[in-house]
């Protein structure tokens, strides 16, 4: 029973680690075969569910890994796998510490190349603070500092390295239980919908942190047990394996950085016509903005806001859809500062003035030692 | 292999903040939009006509009261797309109260080769040529050969470091 215990906790984890709706680059060829499968088995089984992060569908995991793992974690009692039962719960804890390095290297890069906590956009950055929800308010202000958003990416990158070798590994987890414990409170603070993945991640972090339990007598100032009263039995590492999975992590943590050729995604050129404009001439809108991820939000006088979503486009002309209600028009670049906006039949000139948003107060990089200058 | 390739330079950069995150980043629906019906203004161009004067130009014929303006416009995403006809600009865009000049629709045996994927293709690459696309296989295979060097050169210096020290026990 015990045995099986161990192989059902490795299994639930195996499973969670697999079926958890999250994007990777390498790891996506596997994976998202699995999750296109397990998805529509659950939608079959339990009707649709989105999976997304913090969604329903992702909360139902937490019962169906489980419930994959008691089916799995049965064939270990096979005679072909006898020898294999009493290690479930090493193997258990070895799972839990590479998913731990995977995850504290991809997030810990993606905040050092500025691609997690991006330079707010300009339609955000011309919003008022009232405006936004705790989440993209939350976002847009850590990412308008590039220093703090690096020394975070440092931090999660170092816990990440301190976790693959046996003499750092403790400091690496208590390095980590601050980032996680941090990434927690921040996620349930600002109702940043990453708070069921960062509760779990910690208490694999708490998990692993329990086993050490003669480091922390020493960290309390209580006896330590001898060297010679300590059973070092252990799986053998492979040599090979472990390194073909710590290549993988690598690759699968730079990625981004070798198809965005660049460390700063802050310096990555934008798309043509990205940026922020004063519409001068219309009755009702008010203001144009090019969004960097294919989008143009026209607002107008009220403050209210339309996004189109950019299907097609070149130096002259965007072909843009409403998602809402699938209607299409175009947007044509006329000349320097005109812009014709058509649709259903009609065209409207709209004469446009670029606004600096760039050398707004929230995009500049200001420091000061000393607050005299303020007084 | 051949599956391997194209699916990791397909993968592309994954959503490094959270689907909602992103959303709302751009975010904003018509059903707020002050600006619903345009005829209500009074302020607007209409446009009236449209004349093909080459696969890729068009001039679009705009009136404003009873002004006529005309503009020439290269690479209109609607209106210089070959596969896209008469019928579905007047339909699917709401164009049906503008006249086309000198359009032809796609024809039967154009369409069908253009499904299969043999001859017409070739216009229809011309006439979006100036569109955004996927970027060009050579920086896809730039980009992979990369990624094998990076896994390449972890991989064998792991090995190597770890060759050089005993083998340890995973603690339990």
């Amino acid at each position: 029973m015990r045995h099986y215990l161990g192989w059902l906790t490795f299994f639930t984890v195996l499973w969670w680690i697999v079926l958890i709706p999250f994007e990777y680059h390498v790891l996506s060829v596997v994976l998202d075969p699995v999750h296109a499968v397990a998805y529509a088995v659950i939608t079959m089984i339990a009707g649709p569910f989105p999976f997304y992060s913090d969604s329903s569908g992702m909360y139902l995991l937490l019962l169906v890994c489980p419930a994959l793992a008691a089916l799995t974690a049965g064939f270990i009692f096979l005679p072909i796998l006898r020898r294999f039962r009493e290690i479930g719960l090493q193997l258990t804890r070895i799972l839990m510490l590479y998913f731990l390095v995977l995850e504290l290297w991809k997030y810990g890069w993606i905040k050092l190349i500025k691609l997690q906590f991006y330079l707010p956009e300009p339609n955000t950055v011309y919003s008022p603070l009232g405006s936004l929800s705790k989440d993209i308010a939350y976002w847009s202000v850590i990412g308008s500092s590039h220093a703090y958003v690096v020394f975070m990416g440092i931090a999660e990158l170092l816990a990440g390295t301190l976790l693959l070798f046996r003499r750092t590994r403790f400091a690496g987890l208590l390095l980590a239980l601050g980032i996680f414990v941090n990434v927690l409170m921040v996620n349930i603070s600002f109702d940043i919908s990453v708070k069921l993945f960062a509760a779990l991640t910690l208490l694999m972090v708490i998990t692993l942190l329990s086993g050490y339990r003669d480091q922390w007598r020493f960290l309390f100032g209580s006896d330590v047990r001898p060297a010679s009263e300590k059973v070092s039995a252990g799986l053998k590492r492979n040599r090979f394996l472990h390194a073909f999975v710590i290549a993988v992590f690598v690759v699968e943590t730079v990625y981004p950085s070798v198809v965005m050729k660049g460390i700063n995604d802050d310096a990555v050129q934008r798309p043509i016509h990205h940026g922020a404009y004063e519409v001068r001439n219309h009755p009702e809108i008010s203001r144009l903005f090019v969004h960097r991820q294919g989008y143009v939000i026209f607002e107008d006088r009220n403050g209210k806001r339309l996004d189109l979503k950019v299907l097609s486009q070149n130096a002259y002309a965007f072909g843009l859809l409403d998602e809402h209600d699938q209607q299409r028009s175009t947007l044509l670049w006329k000349s320097p500062g005109v812009v014709i906006w058509q649709r259903t039949s009609f065209s409207d000139i709209l004469r446009l003035k670029p606004l600096p948003y760039n050398e707004l107060p929230l995009l500049q990089n200001t420091f000061h030692w000393s607050s005299d200058s303020f007084h | 292999m051949k599956l391997l390739l194209p699916a990791l330079l397909v993968s592309g950069l994954a959503a490094a903040q959270t689907t909602l995150i992103a959303h709302k980043s751009h975010s904003g629906t018509a059903s707020t939009f002050a600006f619903a019906d345009p005829g209500n203004f009074g302020l607007s161009e209409r446009l009236v006509k449209v004349k093909k004067i080459s696969d890729t130009s068009v001039v679009l014929t705009n009136l404003y009261g009873s002004d006529e303006s005309n503009d020439t416009i290269y690479g209109h995403p609607i209106f210089s797309d070959p596969n896209i006809s008469v019928d579905s600009m007047q339909q699917l865009y709401y164009y049906e109260n503008v006249n086309f000049e000198n359009f032809q629709q796609p024809k039967a045996a154009q369409r069908d080769t253009v499904r299969t994927g043999s001859q017409p293709l070739e216009r229809q690459k011309n006439s979006q040529r100036d569109h955004q696309k996927m970027p060009p296989k050579k920086k896809k295979q730039s980009n992979l050969f990369w990624l094998w060097i990076i896994g390449g050169g972890t991989f064998g210096g792991i090995l190597l470091i770890s060759r050089r020290r005993k083998p340890r026990m995973i603690p339990a």
